[in-house]
């Protein structure tokens, strides 16, 4: 846990070196079995909405322009450690390794708390005023922006950041939505919620050039979580599960499982 | 923010809206706009710290989603949490229900849940998501968050604390008692 660049730095070596050795059918499983999110093997999976987020021995949360953090020590009784000013208009909070991505409405914000927990500013990515909640993996950030009226105008967008180095984080691509709410990210899966125009599904074999391979509409899609093969969507109308294939990431073939509509 | 805030926020925003009136505005600058009206929505004090678990509930204002070895917890806005049986995600099984007023987040680690209840962090044992046991409490260590409106460029009904806590804010018509702005 010295230097989770260094570690994901090696993971990317090594994932390539696997890759060009011809392990090309190495799935996202594996992929996600390497990845430095085992130090939290314990915690469960949040949508990327969450304002709440534990890393090693600390609970994390944001408001609109403060994080918090809890000791979990005594899992049965967390106690109060500190708190930090930020700007104002943090909305979310991603845990990856031993950093912090939080999103804000000016931008996104990156920590280190390798030192006992306690966070250190490292970064900040800056846009325009937009409504954004971000997920990484490897070494990039998956930052929507969204027009909304809390968040002034703006314009509907995916911003794809390079972490390759924390201090500097670098635009690397752009692409449109059209409302972009909550994002998840999972081996070669991105998906994004877009509102009230549903559900996109895109693969990024190469990290940085999500391409579209699926969209669904007729539902208001909010936050989601993908998990090995199944996707859980939430939104305005309830509750929805697709079912993907995690081994064709060209072609996800999403299928609705079952959903729990609003009023039942 | 404090009620001496909003007071000062108040006050500046009249004292602009009578300076910008006054002014020949020759380059066309205009008002801020007002995008709408809220009234607050309040909670007796003593409901506030009532937890309950309950039988499962109908899905309303859905909020965030949580998932952990195949149970997922998903938010009713400011009231609670569903818990839902996801063994079979072809059969997801709404199992019950956390009455928590205010709760906005979940996470887990182990088997504890640790949930905002306003002003409070509480934790719960979530072991047995079938039934499940509120076992501490950490108060009055977030903000208050909901002493105005989470919009801008809106008026609002100043919060008396007399009548409670604010759970929630409800749009209404424009009215001259709503003398705050954000």
């Amino acid at each position: 846990m010295k230097s989770f660049v260094k570690n994901i730095k090696n993971l990317a070596f090594l994932a390539l070196l696997t890759m060009t050795m011809g392990a090309c059918e190495m799935s996202s499983t594996d992929m996600r079995e390497a990845s430095p999110m085992d130090n939290s093997a314990n915690t469960g999976k949040a949508g990327s909405m969450a304002r709440f987020a534990i890393s090693g021995n600390r609970l994390y949360v944001v408001d609109d322009d403060e994080i918090r953090h809890f000791s979990l020590q005594d899992p049965a009784k967390p106690t109060y450690v500190d708190k930090m000013s930020l700007q104002d208009g943090v909305e979310t909070i991603f845990p990856y390794g031993d950093k912090l991505f939080l999103g804000t409405t000016r931008g996104m914000l990156i920590f280190d708390v390798s030192n006992f927990g306690n966070p250190t500013f490292i970064s900040n990515y800056v846009h325009v005023t937009a409504c954004d909640p971000v997920v990484v993996q490897d070494n990039f950030a998956y930052v929507t922006l969204r027009n909304a009226q809390s968040c002034r105008q703006s314009p509907n967008q995916l911003d794809i950041v390079s972490i390759d180095n924390l201090s500097n984080p670098q635009n690397v691509n752009r692409m449109p939505m059209q409302n972009p709410h909550g994002l998840g990210v999972e081996g070669d899966f991105l998906f994004i919620c877009e509102g009230d125009f549903g559900l996109k599904a895109f693969h990024i074999k190469e990290r940085s050039r999500p391409v579209l391979t699926q969209a669904i509409t007729g539902f208001n899609a909010y936050d989601l979580i993908p998990n090995n093969g199944i996707l859980m969507v939430v939104g305005k109308d309830g509750f929805l599960q697709y079912s993907y294939d995690i081994n064709s990431p060209e072609n996800p073939d999403l299928r609705l499982l079952s959903k729990i509509v609003k009023g039942s | 923010m404090t009620m001496k805030h909003y007071l000062v926020i108040g006050v500046g925003f009249v004292a602009l809206l009578w300076l910008t009136a006054c002014s020949s505005n020759p380059n066309g600058d205009r008002d801020p706009v007002i995008l709408g009206t809220y009234s607050p929505v309040y909670c007796e004090t003593k409901e506030v710290k009532n937890i309950r678990v309950m039988g499962p509930q109908v899905l309303n204002k859905t909020g965030k989603i949580y998932y952990k070895d195949n149970f997922l917890f998903i938010g009713e806005q400011s009231k609670g949490v569903h818990i839902i049986d996801n063994k079979d995600p072809k059969n997801p099984k709404k199992i019950a229900f956390l009455s928590i007023p205010g709760a906005q987040d979940v996470a887990i680690k182990g088997n504890y849940l640790y949930v905002d209840n306003y002003t409070d962090l509480v934790t719960l044992n979530v072991a047995d998501p079938n039934n499940v046991k509120v076992v501490s409490r950490q108060e009055n260590v977030f903000p208050a968050m909901t002493i105005y409106p989470p919009y801008t460029n809106i008026r609002f009904i100043c919060p008396d604390p007399k009548k409670g806590v604010i759970v929630g804010w409800e749009s209404i018509e424009d009215t001259e008692e709503a003398r705050c702005f954000r």
